[in-house]
């Protein structure tokens, strides 16, 4: 990996240059309002997201397009990822999922709605999708739990919850799978997960793979998106730490044995929401259509599901 | 006088400007203050409420049953969404107040009228005529329990912050308080939070020496953070709003930048590098919400005004509007 795209919760892509460290600003989005989070490459081309657009980066003839996703939907969009040639775009506002050609943005392809689990407001917060061999898995924040508590961000911390479907999406499973897990992968056969709150006593986040933490940060940093290629892992978030007053955007490089390179922190630059290059394999799903052909799909445009999750914490 | 005040259980930070208003109000000697709304009986462990929420229940039985004098209505949005099916509109015997506060966002204005409703206790300064009933403005203020600091020390991070929500929203009132965020967050000027939780948000603002704050261009009404920054001892910097003498005085108690942010870099700056000018201000704005700006003192005004309703006297305008 030589370059890592990093998005920020200022509304700025930024190109980290991993050899020399160069950190360099490609794109402020215009509008105050906008956040960029969501980030995938497909081929040659970067999608990044804002709360409402969506950008296509044709990064070799740097040249920048603009998809206005409200005039298309109401939407907050999360974490977007490219399968096969559909570029698909998970929305906080609707829980919703647009799926769109990445070879005419011009429309929505296909849209499904997720019923929340509970009828107040904040809840079931969908935060990213991935595929896992023959199935569709979605993970969620502030699902409603055990206890039936539903928070908002505020609200911290939340009970998380994943849902499987199948390359039809039909629902196969869902389940609880613990608390502020804002984002899974799949890598290399294994599940990677970012969890913000694994040890209750202290509120330490963890990444897991298999279920297992691997690497500990303490509760002074979030983490919300990571980018795994065959020697790197980097993730990224915010650090908040009053003390010595350290607070903006933190980057964790790690090998993938999991032992820390390097820890780079970013001020003035808000908190980075979202990461992904090339090389990164969290965003490799080179499916051919007919694993997931979305013609198949269209006698059923919204369906609902209701992601009440019945596992255990 | 006995007042029943409906609510509906949520506790975060809405409940900050609702229900713990409404629990200040409790306190006072010459009210009696019943709860009814789902979720709400029990408040630390003391029965508020006589009587469980029921779907099918009416409010003129629930009026009846309890005695009540007044009925203390929550902003329309709230009373639409959980008690639509109580029978507002057939409580006839004793007066209905509203508390609204977003009237810009109410499309279905007739409501008041048809509902009934005898008052409208505004959380900002509306234009009078503008409103489709009689109103009276009851500005912001605060709890001097969660917010009030003894005094203004410099042993802060000597930054600015924002903590609240609106940075994403698509509400055209929130552009000129985001275009602020983004244009400090650039300039390595502020640490935003967003939106914290009810417990943490006080204990953010005095940890900081500043804090943004915004009035909502073109409204220019200042808002609850207006107030609960000057209590914690914060450098308030926000943009202008209307009644600010009649709330605080003539005495410099905060910082201005203006609604196109061209000075607010510069403005930061010098609250940053002009320390003990800066406290001084923070002094000041202090006092005056020690003075004037508490849940005690409301709560007091909010008692003087529900008086003359019930006496059919004019209602005392403590604020101008």
């Amino acid at each position: 990996m030589k370059n890592l795209y990093i998005t920020s919760s200022g509304g700025s892509l930024f190109n980290y240059n991993i050899k020399s460290k160069e950190f360099v600003k490609e794109f402020q989005t215009l509008n105050s309002n906008e956040y960029l989070m969501g980030i995938s490459f497909n081929k040659k081309d970067l999608y990044f997201s804002s709360n409402y657009n969506i950008y296509q980066y044709q990064v070799d003839k740097n040249l920048i397009n603009i998809l206005n996703t409200t005039k298309l939907a109401n939407m907050m969009i999360q974490h977007i990822k490219c399968i096969g040639s559909y570029l698909f775009v998970p929305c906080l506002n609707d829980n919703s999922i647009l799926i769109i050609n990445t070879g005419d943005l011009s429309k929505i392809a296909y849209y499904i709605k997720l019923l929340a689990s509970a009828r107040k407001t904040y809840g079931d917060c969908i935060s990213n999708i991935t595929f896992i061999e023959n199935k569709f898995l979605i993970q969620f924040c502030s699902v409603k739990g055990k206890d039936n508590s539903v928070g908002s961000e505020a609200d911290f911390p939340r009970t998380s919850g994943i849902i499987t479907m199948d390359t039809n999406l039909e629902l196969l499973t869902r389940t609880t799978n613990g608390i502020e897990v804002v984002l899974t992968e799949y890598v290399d056969g294994k599940i990677y997960s970012i969890c913000n709150y694994i040890e209750p006593k202290n509120g330490n986040g963890a990444l897991l793979v298999g279920g297992a933490p691997k690497v500990v940060w303490s509760n002074e940093y979030v983490i919300y998106d990571m980018a795994i290629d065959e020697d790197n892992i980097f993730l990224v978030g915010r650090v908040l730490r009053q003390n010595d007053h350290l607070f903006g955007g933190i980057l964790l490089h790690l090998d993938r044995e999991f032992n820390l390179i390097d820890n780079r922190f970013f001020s003035g630059v808000g908190y980075f929401l979202g990461c992904s290059s090339p090389e990164d394999k969290t965003n490799q799903y080179e499916i051919s259509n007919d694993r997931i052909n979305i013609e198949n799909w269209k006698e059923k445009e919204t369906k609902s599901i209701i992601t009440v999750c019945k596992g255990e914490i | 006088m006995k007042v029943l005040y409906l609510f509906f259980g949520i506790r975060s930070n809405l409940k900050r400007i609702h229900f713990d208003f409404i629990e200040t109000f409790m306190n006072l000697p010459e009210v009696d203050v019943k709860v009814y709304g789902p979720n709400e009986q029990i408040l630390n462990g003391d029965l508020i409420s006589p009587i469980g929420f029921d779907i099918k229940l009416q409010l003129n039985d629930i009026i009846k049953e309890l005695d009540i004098d007044i009925l203390l209505l929550p902003e329309l949005g709230l009373c639409k969404k959980y008690f639509s099916t109580c029978g507002i509109n057939d409580v006839k015997s004793i007066p209905k107040v509203i508390f609204e506060s977003d009237f810009y966002a109410v499309i279905d204005v007739d409501w008041y009228k048809r509902m009934g409703i005898n008052l409208m206790l505004m959380l900002h300064p509306y234009a009078p005529n503008i409103l489709p009933i009689e109103s009276v403005w009851l500005p912001p203020s605060v709890s001097g329990e969660q917010f009030l600091v003894e005094g203004v020390n410099n042993d802060r991070i000597n930054r600015m912050v924002f903590v609240g929500g609106g940075r994403y929203s698509t509400n055209k009132y929130y552009k000129v308080r985001q275009d602020a965020i983004r244009i400090l967050e650039n300039n390595d000027l502020i640490d935003w939070y967003g939106e914290v939780g009810y417990e943490e948000y006080p204990k953010i603002l005095k940890v900081y020496k500043s804090a943004l704050s915004c009035s909502f261009p073109p409204l220019n009404f200042p808002p609850i953070k207006t107030f609960e920054i000057m209590a914690s001892g914060t450098i308030l910097l926000t943009t202008s709003f209307k009644y600010k003498n009649a709330l605080f005085g003539d005495e410099k108690c905060f910082f201005t930048y203006n609604k196109d942010c061209s000075d607010i870099i510069n403005i930061a700056k010098y609250i940053q590098n002009n320390t003990e000018e800066a406290r001084q201000v923070a002094e000041v704005a202090l006092q005056k919400v020690k003075d004037n700006h508490l849940f005690e003192h409301r709560v007091k005004e909010l008692f003087l005004i529900l008086t003359s309703l019930l006496n059919h006297n004019n209602i005392p305008k403590r604020w101008g509007i």
